[in-house]
């Protein structure tokens, strides 16, 4: 019997470093759902970077601003039925969902099906009313206050205590240590939502997730019970780890019969040590994005949910209704491509394109007299680390030998990707260059390598002392000398650049402060709005005085005894990659817009740019730097003067170099050429591309866990 | 004592690579993973189906060069350990 292709339209591609579930459901629904499928993705803009990787979706739609109005997304939904007809739609964002569960009886009628709770299940459950909800049915959990205004909140926050949590009214939380911090994140948290903020007490344990799917008839269909293995700084769960502890699972369920629920829902739980019952932190009216585990551990239930709206249980079109197996874990990374601009303009212009074929499997076999090169910096556990864009570009280039990753954690997401690395390691975690080498050492007796490419900011230095030693072993590496590290370092690049007025760029006014009032000088002297900036990483934006002591409070927590005051600059950021030769002359260069940045400022979306006066400018300054090796300089343009202003120099390979490999000019590739002494063949950069990334979960087996952990190596097959 | 017999839980999944030799106990209600060793793996593998100290005893020193005493020492501080962590039903 011939199986209808169900079209199903699946919304929430975008979120960058903290992922929409819409990418994970479109792939458990692919992996999962035995009958022919087309997955639709949906977005409010066109760059929902997981729609664009290769494979997720058949087509991409774009969707009126919910700002609009329901009439207007009803409007377009119907429109799009009735061209492309789309049998089921799974919404996984937060806002929308309630105004999709509102106009659901009207898409039923052009044959759109949806399963979702009402709008007032969904009410009775958000974040303003949870509290209330937990504190009506006798629910253990947090103590939690909704502050309308701003100027009550040291009030409440001092009566909480500190550390504590300050919540946006739709998403977001952060943690503050203190009142400047709360208030501060108060600020951005209402810019961002609006309706004040909540504050909630910091209930520190273990957190455990529900996700469920109610049928109709408001019966359990299934369930899957996770624990947050492994968490970054911003609370997420990186590692997880289904688990079937039947006291959480009763819980659960107990909470379930008190909602008048349809669909999918997720249950955010914390069990504080010693206690007997989890609590409930947070219901939400959809898919985590740690959904495709679900399917991993064999109770697909995005394909549940399929079923459920579709009414094809009897035709068993998903592999099995079983209990989720315990045991089964992912680990959070990231996927990059590139997608060609005309797409991209395509999808802004007309509001429909299809989607991206998927990527051909990568040839894997390593060519045995190809260069071997082993990349460290495989982490995307707080910051996507640039080992990983390394690997990528190498694995891209022609002729290569075996690929080695080397990593410090046990949750270092690239260890545990062999499409990338042949095999991998642990490094140790110790400012003893002795030891790194040591362990280089042992490596390369039992996996010899020609190249090391060190990319983290903090281990270049314990490289740069040992590369002589490492020469000696045959193993090669491009790195500057520590003089030249030092110099492009934020604490001297700004304070004493070595070209003071450099060619196509200006250096910002930057003043070095080593306490709260010097900071607070420092933003007087300079005018607001200022940025303050940790010697190594983090940087916190300051628009007034309290701004600038949360700040100074911020870089504090994260080890800083001083840090550059900036004047800040608002503009388009673009950023310059290169590679230096031994004679610190340029021997790639590539110049690029962002076009989507995390709040971290790392780039997940990017257009390569012309731009040669910034090019030959900063071509200039890394010679006057004696620079050597993989380099990025970061710039703003600054959206009055038109000036670049130079923000950052990387002292490695950017994260997003692998976007190089897609333009025909190998970043990565002409390194390790170069750090052998071999010609670097330097071609044209291809143009019209624009670089896409997203997170991608990927199944790990407790064993490699266990290897990488205890062994602190683990072999690819 | 050694006439009591131990069997793994319900809560216990063992997960290992022959090859690799990367064996793995999982704690299926916490997630908490503990790597083995080759005796640990093999004790658990007889204790899937139950077994004896004295069982567990013999096999150890039958598959590792171990005198019976640190054998036995061995086996008990085993099952004192999984039985802290509540994976082993004593019958």
């Amino acid at each position: 019997m011939k199986t209808k292709t169900l079209r199903i339209a699946v919304s929430g591609f975008d979120g960058l470093d903290v992922p929409h579930p819409g990418g994970p459901v479109a792939r458990a629904l692919r992996e999962g759902w035995l009958g022919p499928i087309e997955i639709h993705a949906l977005g409010y803009d066109p760059f929902m970077t997981g729609a664009w990787m290769g494979g997720v979706a058949d087509e991409l739609h774009t969707l009126p601003e919910l700002a609009d109005g329901e009439a207007v997304l009803l409007e377009r939904l119907v429109a799009l039925t009735s061209r492309f007809g789309f049998d089921a739609l799974i919404p996984t964002l937060d806002l929308e969902i309630p105004v999709i569960a509102r106009i659901a009886d009207r898409l039923a009628t052009v044959g759109l099906r949806t399963l979702l709770p009402s709008p007032e299940a969904i009410y009775a459950t958000s974040k303003l009313r949870l509290a209330k909800f937990c504190h009506d049915h006798a629910i253990p959990a947090p103590r939690t206050i909704h502050v309308l205004d701003q100027a009550d909140l040291p009030l409440h926050a001092d009566q909480f205590g500190y550390p504590m949590f300050v919540k946006g009214t739709v998403a977001g939380a952060k943690r503050a240590g203190n009142l400047a911090q709360a208030m501060a994140a108060a600020r951005e948290l209402n810019r961002t939502w609006g309706g004040g903020v909540l504050l909630q007490e910091a209930i520190e344990g273990e957190e455990y997730n529900v996700a469920a799917v109610i049928g109709d008839n408001q019966s359990v269909s299934a369930m899957v019970s996770i624990k947050k293995v492994g968490v970054n700084e911003k609370g997420k769960g990186v590692m997880c780890t289904v688990i079937d502890d039947p006291a959480i699972e009763r819980h659960a369920k107990s909470i379930l019969e008190m909602l008048d629920w349809r669909g999918p829902l997720e249950l955010e739980f914390v069990l504080p040590k010693g206690a007997k019952s989890p609590y409930l932190i947070e219901v939400n009216c959809r898919f985590p994005s740690w959904i495709l585990l679900s399917h991993w551990a064999d109770c697909n239930l995005p394909a549940v949910l399929l079923e459920e709206i579709v009414g094809q249980r009897s035709n068993s079109a998903i592999r099995s209704h079983a209990p989720a197996r315990p045991g089964t874990s992912f680990v959070r990374d990231v996927a990059e491509t590139a997608i060609p601009l005309a797409q991209l303009d395509r999808l802004a212009r007309f509001g429909s394109v299809s989607g991206q074929a998927p990527a051909p499997r990568a040839n894997r076999r390593a060519d045995p007299d190809g260069l071997r090169v082993a990349v460290s910096g495989v982490s995307t556990l707080d910051v996507v680390n640039a080992g990983l864009g390394v690997a990528r570009a190498l694995r891209m280039a022609p002729g290569m030998g075996r690929l080695y990753g080397l990593g410090y954690g046990t949750y270092d997401s690239g260890l545990y990707r062999p499409e990338l690395f042949d095999a991998t390691f642990r490094l140790p975690v110790s400012d003893d260059p002795d030891a790194l080498y040591d362990r280089l050492a042992a490596i390369h007796s039992e996996h010899p390598f020609d190249v090391a490419v060190p990319s983290l900011d903090g281990e270049i230095p314990r490289f740069i002392e040992i590369a002589d030693r490492l020469d000696k072993l045959g193993i090669a590496t491009l790195l500057p000398s520590a003089e030249a590290f030092a110099r492009r370092g934020k604490d001297q690049l700004f304070t004493d650049p070595p070209v003071r007025a450099p060619e196509g760029f200006v250096i910002p006014d930057t003043i070095m402060a080593r306490s709260e009032k010097d900071a607070m000088q420092a933003a007087d002297k300079l005018g607001y709005p200022v940025v303050l900036k940790g010697t190594i990483s983090h940087a916190f934006p300051a628009n007034f005085a309290a701004e600038t002591r949360a700040a100074w409070s911020r870089l504090r927590e994260k080890g800083y005894a001083e840090a550059l005051v900036q004047r800040f600059v608002g503009g388009e950021r673009f950023a310059v990659a290169a590679v230096c030769d031994r004679s610190s002359e340029a021997l790639t260069m590539l110049s690029i817009k962002k076009l989507r940045i995390c709040d971290r400022g790392s780039t997940w979306s990017a257009i390569s740019v012309a731009q040669p006066a910034l090019e030959v400018g900063f071509a200039d300054f890394l010679r006057a730097l004696n620079w050597v090796g993989p380099v990025e300089g970061e710039f703003i343009r600054d959206e009055l003067t038109e000036r670049f202003y130079l923000i950052e120099i990387n002292p490695r390979f950017t994260a997003w170099i692998a976007f190089s490999a897609h333009l025909g000019l190998n970043h990565p590739f002409a390194a390790v050429r170069a750090a052998c002494g071999l010609p670097v063949e330097v071609k044209p950069v291809g143009e019209d591309l624009v670089f896409m990334r997203s997170c991608e979960d990927a199944p790990i087996t407790n064993s490699a866990f266990a290897a990488i952990a205890t062994k602190g190596a683990l072999k690819h097959a | 004592m050694s006439e009591r017999s131990y069997a793994l839980n319900s809560r216990v999944a063992l997960e290992g690579d022959g090859e690799t030799e990367d064996y793995v106990l999982v704690d299926t209600h916490t997630a908490t993973l503990c790597a083995c060793n080759d005796a640990a793996w093999r004790l658990l593998f007889a204790l899937r189906s139950g077994a004896t100290v004295d069982e567990l005893v013999t096999q150890i020193e039958a598959e590792f060069e171990v005198a019976p005493d640190a054998a036995k020492s061995d086996v008990l501080d085993f099952i004192g350990r999984l039985s802290a962590m509540g994976l082993i039903d004593e019958n």
